[in-house]
């Protein structure tokens, strides 16, 4: 812990005015989607070009040299995992291919985030990984944030169900504990988040439905009767606030 | 300015990456009524050095480290308005620095879960 960092923690949380009179808290940061602008500066050029080569122009089929001469370049070092989360908040905010490109067969971006998280064998730097992925989930709002930033997220999930399962599952995992520990005063702001994004979803026909999925997934029933049952009481509330 | 800033690259505690990281921080001290100014630059040297704080935790970088963080806590302070902008992603980098615990509760399950897949798979065996 850094006790200059904790402190200023804690005046964003309790003390808000002593920053700045007119900020009313956290969840005014917390709603302000970053610019891509700043998020781009955390990559070096050399890092950003080939990234954005290798999302639109690599086939998908033919992208496992490209991750390797990615992974031998930037990944060697146990430091080095950290970068990962700036690459997966660049992708998820900076890289939002067109129509054309996700109908052709260029690799999709949840492909190359699956892999950035499934090569991760840093502990911290994975959490930190996983966080960075469904970070917009838990602020969405349908009306100022882009479906494409939380597209690859649930693609990740469904799209690693047949052949890395247990992928899928403890992202699924994480995102159900996250929700409720990320920052317990606004747990059900943040649980509102989650499922306007996957509202969203179902309403642009990301994923067509969501139950089978579910079904499928290799976890323990403890976190799948707990999501069901949350989705339930989410819908119920839904209703009986329209 | 903004092009040096974006060769400090995070990840990276190479000898060379640091010396870069510590030869912009101590121009950034110099020049810091300058700096104020630039509110765009502002912005992009808080987001960097909040990140890069993040690979500097190693006790032989404790001089560095310490330099970045009065610096870095002294500019958002004083000037808060100018750091709003930067939204979640800032809050991002605040909120890891003070939640270890997430971090040994994300290990927690991913042990917990693990367990459970194996106990499922010998069953099933």
């Amino acid at each position: 812990m850094i006790p200059e960092f904790e402190q200023l923690w804690n005046d964003i949380l309790v003390n808000p005015s002593s920053l700045l009179s007119t900020f009313t808290g956290v969840w005014e940061l917390l709603q302000t989607r970053t610019s891509r602008r700043y998020l781009i500066c955390r990559l070096t050029p050399d890092v950003e070009r080939k990234l954005h080569f290798f999302a639109t122009n690599v086939r998908f089929g033919a992208h496992k040299r490209y991750q390797d001469w990615f992974q031998d370049k930037y990944f060697t070092t146990p430091e080095s995992h950290s970068l990962r989360s700036d690459l997966i908040r660049f992708i998820i905010n900076a890289i939002h291919p067109s129509n054309d490109m996700l109908s052709s067969d260029l690799i999709p971006r949840w492909a190359i985030i699956g892999w950035l998280i499934t090569s991760c064998t840093n502990p911290t730097a994975l959490a930190n990984a996983k966080l960075a992925l469904f970070y917009d989930w838990l602020f969405f709002d349908p009306l100022k944030d882009n479906i494409m930033n939380i597209e690859p997220g649930i693609l990740v999930m469904c799209n690693s169900i047949r052949n890395h399962p247990l992928v899928s599952s403890t992202l699924l995992d994480f995102l159900c504990r996250i929700m409720k520990n990320f920052y317990p005063q606004y747990e059900s702001k943040i649980r509102r988040g989650v499922y306007n994004s996957l509202r969203k979803i179902l309403e642009k026909q990301v994923r067509p439905w969501l139950s089978g999925i579910l079904d499928k997934f290799f976890i323990s029933s403890f976190v799948l009767r707990s999501f069901k049952i949350w989705l339930h009481f989410s819908n119920r509330q839904n209703w009986t606030e329209n | 300015m903004w092009n040096m800033l974006r060769q400090a690259s995070g990840g990276d505690i190479s000898q060379k990456n640091l010396a870069l990281i510590e030869g912009l921080l101590d121009i950034l001290i110099e020049h810091r009524p300058w700096l104020e100014k630039q509110t765009m630059l502002f912005r992009a040297v808080v987001y960097t050095y909040v990140r890069l704080l993040e690979d500097h935790r190693s006790p032989l970088l404790v001089n560095l480290r310490n330099k970045e963080i009065k610096f870095i806590i002294s500019l958002i302070r004083e000037n808060f308005i100018d750091v709003l902008p930067l939204g979640r992603d800032f809050v991002r980098f605040v909120y890891l620095k003070n939640h270890f615990f997430f971090v040994s509760f994300i290990r927690n399950f991913i042990y917990r879960f693990q367990a459970t897949a194996k106990c499922c798979h010998d069953s099933r065996i």
